[in-house]
């Protein structure tokens, strides 16, 4: 049974509900003329409360759920899943660095310098100053080359 | 005072919170039958319906500074009605006896004089047995003739909750139909809209 046909059913159960509906209300204007009057001689000694400086949490929650309960959820929900991917794409990253899949070129740069010193003036790239490379150099020389091969770099681009 | 039907509820109220007192004059004329009728349809009485009328708007005069006009004037004091009707039929369970003891008396009394009832009061019966929040989204929206919107406003939940109580008020009531077989078959002697209403309920949840 589609939807559209369910909802003219429902909606013909409740126009028969209404049709057998039989309250009665006074119908003469003096009921109404006095219930009014009886209203109006209270309110006459009623004064209005004065507004609220502060609405309770439970008033702000049902006034205001609609406007801000989606949006406060979503970005809470966002909050949540970003707490629980960082770690996880950290850890992936940690792992990708060692295993040698994930560099941002500056060691395969270094180490071709090392392994082929008469190119690297032709390579060097433009993202990385020359006092900058020389540092690097420098550092991994201490630890891996020989003084005849630092001498060669370091003659290449003197040069 | 005359009565100045071109200004607005929103407008009235806004006249009265500056002091105009005498507006609330005319939002009690404008609106004094509806939440009659409305409180009459939970009391059941109308000396109590009527201090429940009186009650909700001293109790919406006295707050009109709470009312931001999110909602429509008619619906925030509908929804004062509503919970002053509650409170009377609270206060009337505390003093005499449990609801369950009220509701085996109306089946009792609904079974001997079963034949005899006009439709509309089976109906009364069935729908006052609905629990409250059934019944006033049922009430709501079928006597009233309100919105979802309007019904989530006053009953203060959000709208898919109006909506699905109104629709279990209208599965409970076909399930009482269906259980009940003698109301079935005096519904095929009388026929009209009480046959109805139980072939469209069969049909649209079967």
């Amino acid at each position: 049974m589609d939807k559209v046909d369910r909802m003219d059913r429902m909606d013909k159960v409740r126009k028969g509900l209404k049709s057998a509906d039989d309250l009665e209300l006074p119908m003469n204007d003096d009921f109404f003329d006095r219930l009014h009057d009886k209203i109006m001689a209270e309110v006459e000694q009623t004064e209005i409360q004065p507004a609220p400086m502060l609405m309770t949490p439970r008033n702000m929650l049902r006034s205001h759920w609609r406007g801000w309960l989606y949006p406060v959820s979503g970005v809470a929900s966002l909050f949540v899943l970003a707490s629980l991917l960082i770690p996880q794409v950290s850890k992936v990253n940690q792992t990708m660095t060692r295993a040698g899949l994930l560099s941002d070129g500056h060691e395969r740069i270094v180490s071709e310098a090392l392994l082929s010193p008469e190119e690297i003036s032709q390579t060097l790239i433009s993202t990385q100053s020359e006092s900058d490379f020389f540092m690097d150099v420098a550092r991994e020389s201490f630890e891996n080359l020989s003084v005849d091969k630092f001498n060669k770099i370091m003659g290449e681009s003197g040069r | 005072m005359e009565r100045d039907l071109n200004v607005t509820d929103l407008e009235l109220v806004e006249k009265v919170k500056s002091g105009d007192r005498r507006s609330f004059s005319e939002l009690v004329k404008r609106h004094q039958r509806s939440v009659l009728r409305l409180s009459l349809r939970f009391v059941k009485d109308m000396d109590t319906a009527e201090d429940v009328t009186q009650e909700a708007f001293i109790k919406a005069y006295e707050k009109l500074n709470t009312f931001e006009g999110r909602a429509s004037f008619k619906s925030w004091l509908f929804q004062i009605a509503v919970n002053t009707a509650r409170n009377k039929l609270r206060e009337w369970k505390r003093d005499t006896v449990d609801i369950d003891d009220v509701q085996l008396a109306v089946d009792a009394e609904a079974e001997t004089t079963l034949v005899h009832t006009a439709v509309s009061d089976i109906l009364k019966n069935e729908v006052e047995k609905l629990p409250f929040k059934q019944k006033t989204a049922l009430v709501l929206r079928v006597y009233e003739d309100l919105s979802f919107n309007e019904i989530a406003d006053i009953m203060e939940c959000p709208y898919d909750t109006a909506k699905a109580n109104y629709r279990h008020a209208l599965m409970k009531l076909r399930q009482t139909f269906e259980q009940q077989s003698e109301l079935k078959n005096w519904t095929e002697e009388v026929g009209g809209f009480f046959l109805e209403v139980n072939q469209r309920f069969a049909e649209a949840e079967g």
